[in-house]
């Protein structure tokens, strides 16, 4: 179910997901086996390389998990209580207060394998997953 | 408008701070000669001679763990992680752009003064580098008149979270004053990146 979505421009050639109040000396330092990946990871926060482009990226905040052969850029845990969605390269945020803190199990797919491409994120959190409330066709848009 | 600094144009920079004789490589030593750098003086931080003083008390390390010299704010660009980058910063300071900018904290002026220099028609030209401004477009002085220059891609990547973080850590607020200072100026790019 789509929780949120946010419409974020990118900036410094990315998308950042995760919680500003996690310490900064931990966010990632793109190291270049992550810029193959093309997502860099530290425990409260999360980069994802897309390249110069002047338009926006549609971030989706989902429970639940993704539907197969969708492409995964990310699955691991994420420590994050306040979720925020920018571009790179700022300390001024939008925020997402999640039901729960501390480490939680996130799934990130992307609309495309070639990062250029890259106009829509979406950021799956399976527990909060409600089975009373399953996606309608209403919901999937 | 947009301006395009060319490698042509680099005139005095004078390196401020801790001064330490290491053994400079040939190719870290060729670029600091070209921006007027002695040996003796290299290997600390590199700031425009007007700022020299603002820093002097600080070591490189302190500049990169702390991201502030006293009460002084500090985004520091390491020469070695964003050899490209630093290398345009640079040369727009030699151009004459300041190393203390103003925080920004509008998105929309921010989106404005990127979409001011890095046209679609720039970053068409730059394709498959990225457009990196100076100023910054998070800096009061961004936008209109910011040189550009395309560097590699990692490199903006590495930047957005240097600067990310210096702003987090100082909890700057609209206006606040920051030096953009290099850090290991020896490893400054000396050309271009050519992929």
């Amino acid at each position: 179910m789509l929780l949120l979505r946010q419409p974020v421009r990118p900036s410094h050639g990315q998308v950042c997901l995760g919680d500003y109040k996690s310490d900064p000396d931990t966010w990632p330092e793109w190291t270049d086996e992550e810029f193959e990946r093309g997502v860099a990871v530290s425990p409260g926060m999360i980069f994802i390389d897309i390249n110069d482009t002047p338009e926006f990226v549609v971030v989706d905040i989902r429970d639940g998990n993704p539907e197969a052969g969708e492409t995964v850029l990310f699955d691991g845990m994420l420590d994050v209580s306040t979720l925020s969605i920018t571009g790179g390269g700022t300390a001024t945020v939008q925020s997402f207060l999640l039901p729960d803190s501390g480490e939680q199990k996130v799934i990130i797919v992307v609309n495309d394998t070639d990062r250029s491409n890259i106009r829509h994120v979406s950021v799956y959190f399976p527990h909060y997953a409600d089975p009373d409330m399953p996606d309608g066709a209403w919901m999937n848009i | 408008m947009s301006t395009k600094t060319k490698s042509g144009l680099l005139p005095i920079l004078i390196i401020g701070g801790i001064v330490i004789a290491t053994t400079q490589t040939d190719i870290g030593q060729e670029v600091l000669d070209l921006i007027g750098i002695g040996e003796s003086e290299a290997g600390g931080i590199l700031v425009p001679p007007a700022f020299r003083d603002r820093v002097k008390e600080c070591a490189p390390e302190q500049l990169t763990k702390d991201r502030r010299c006293e009460d002084l704010p500090v985004v520091p660009i390491d020469a070695e992680k964003m050899p490209h980058i630093a290398r345009h910063i640079s040369m727009a300071w030699s151009s004459g752009q300041s190393a203390l900018l103003h925080y920004e904290v509008d998105q929309k002026t921010r989106d404005a003064n990127n979409r001011a220099v890095c046209t679609p028609a720039r970053l068409a030209e730059l394709k498959p580098l990225s457009c990196d401004e100076y100023p910054f477009k998070s800096a009061k002085e961004g936008g209109a008149g910011a040189s550009t220059q395309g560097v590699p891609i990692i490199e903006q990547n590495r930047q957005g979270g240097a600067i990310g973080r210096a702003y987090t850590v100082n909890q700057l607020q609209d206006g606040d004053e920051f030096l953009v200072v290099i850090i290991n100026p020896d490893k400054i790019a000396t050309g271009e990146f050519e992929g």
